[in-house]
Formats: C-alpha cells, structure tokens, sequence
C-alpha cells in the first residue's frame, strides 16, 4: 500500500533536513517505529497526528545539529528559494493590489501603514514556510530516487 | 571552558537509556526507553541531535548495522546502533553523586 501524501511529506522532509550521517538511521528508526508500532496501537488517523508531531518536533533540532556541522548548502538553498519566492509574491500581490485600488477608489487605501505591513509579513511567512516545505519535499524525492 | 564532560539533563536521559538499552541501543529504542521510564515523549530528531552531541564528547560511540539486516518496516534504512564508552559512564557517575549531594540533607514534601 503506497502511504498517504501527508506521511510521504513528512518523510521527505525529515530526508531533506536530517543531516547525511543520521539520515538513514532517523528515518529509519521513525519508519519502523510508526509503522510496527504506533500504528497497531493508535491507529492511522492518530497514527498519522503522531508522525506530523514528531516531524516538526525534530525540525529545530536537526536544523541546529546540520549549522553545528556546517552543513548548510541545503539550508541555504532552501532559504534563498523560499526568500525569493516569498519576494516575489509579495511584489506581485502589491502591485496586484495597487491596480484594483487605482481602479476602485476603497476606504481600505486609507489604512494605516500597520496593517500593510502586518498584511505584507503575514503574507511573506506563509509564502516561505510553503515553498520550503516544498523546497524539502522536492530535494527529499530527488535523494530517495533510485538511479 | 567548560568540562566537556558536564551533562545537561537531557543528555543525562540519553545516556541512562543507551545504557538500558544495552546491545538494542539505536534511536528508536532510545526514545521509547525515555518515554516509558522517564515518562518525557521526546521528538527523533531531538535524540539524534544529543546523541550526536554526545559523541562528540566521547561520551558514546556509533556503529552503522549493514543495511541488509534492516526489516522491511525500516524501508530499507540501515540502523545505527549506540554504546556508552567509559568516560561517559564516569560522567553519569559523576552527574549522579553530584546530585546527591546537593540533595543531602534538604527535606521535602514539607510547605
């Protein structure tokens, strides 16, 4: 049976963050804890909360562990593609915004700058957040590919 | 600079669970041990992070298990098993006395 996408996810993120000498060992061990254990006993649907859990746990962990080896190619290239996502998306949707304001004279243009620049933050976080998550699901399906 | 040898709590309860562990030590077994003893449900990562601390220390020593030993429910993923070297079972030695003799002569359960 071919997991769920969200399992798949959470797998390949971990693949993506873990450094090179942990990698196999951590999602290894994850995997058959998961699948021989917490799934017998939970269920998937709790089994599953269980595995997400664990996953964003890990994030901050391995990240530190990766920048105390000095293994920060990845990282980089995550953060550079996730700034520049987010940069981009950012300036698209003010200029989008500024287009439908010149088209239609609302009150809301008369806002105070807090609220661009909150909306503008918010905006640029989740931009980041999803484009690195996707960043590292994308680099963990490259590393699991079989040559 | 700081004893290299000094144990924080967490790497305390790293360590007594590879020592419980025994010849089963790898990171999954580690982290189920501090669950059940310690009562503490600890990410993967945050394991594999001390244990790698650990090591660094000399206080554990690693050996990757060949991948052809690893059950399917692992997806292929070799193991890596831990063990306590010396130095860090006279850390944790070292860890506990100095615990109890902090603690000697405080009582407690009183307001």
């Amino acid at each position: 049976m071919r997991p769920d996408p969200i399992v798949r996810l959470v797998f390949a993120t971990l693949d993506a963050l873990a450094p090179e000498s942990e990698r196999d060992a951590l999602v290894g061990d994850l995997h058959e804890e998961w699948l021989s254990i917490v799934v017998p006993e939970r269920g998937e649907a709790a089994a599953r909360r269980w595995l997400v859990k664990q996953a964003a746990q890990s994030i901050v962990p391995l990240l530190v562990l990766r920048i105390r080896r000095g293994e920060t190619a990845a990282l980089l290239a995550i953060a550079f593609a996730s700034f520049a996502s987010a940069a981009g998306a950012v300036a698209g949707a003010a200029i989008a915004w500024r287009w439908v304001l010149f088209q239609v004279p609302l009150r809301a243009a008369h806002a105070p700058p807090v609220y661009w620049i909150v909306g503008v933050v918010v905006f640029a976080l989740a931009a980041s957040s999803l484009t690195a998550l996707l960043a590292a699901w994308f680099l963990g399906v490259r590393r699991r590919r079989p040559s | 600079m700081s004893d290299p040898t000094y144990l924080g709590e967490f790497e305390q309860l790293v360590l007594l669970a590879v020592l419980h562990c025994g010849d089963d030590a790898y990171g999954m077994a580690v982290r189920r041990e501090i669950a059940q003893r310690g009562g503490r449900e600890t990410a993967i990562g945050a394991v594999y992070a001390t244990l790698d601390r650990l090591e660094t220390k000399g206080l554990v020593t690693s050996e990757k298990l060949d991948a052809r030993v690893s059950a399917a429910e692992r997806a292929g993923r070799a193991k890596r098993r831990f063990k306590v070297t010396a130095t860090g079972r006279k850390a944790i030695r070292r860890a506990h006395s100095t615990l109890a003799r902090m603690m000697d002569g405080l009582e407690f359960g009183r307001a």
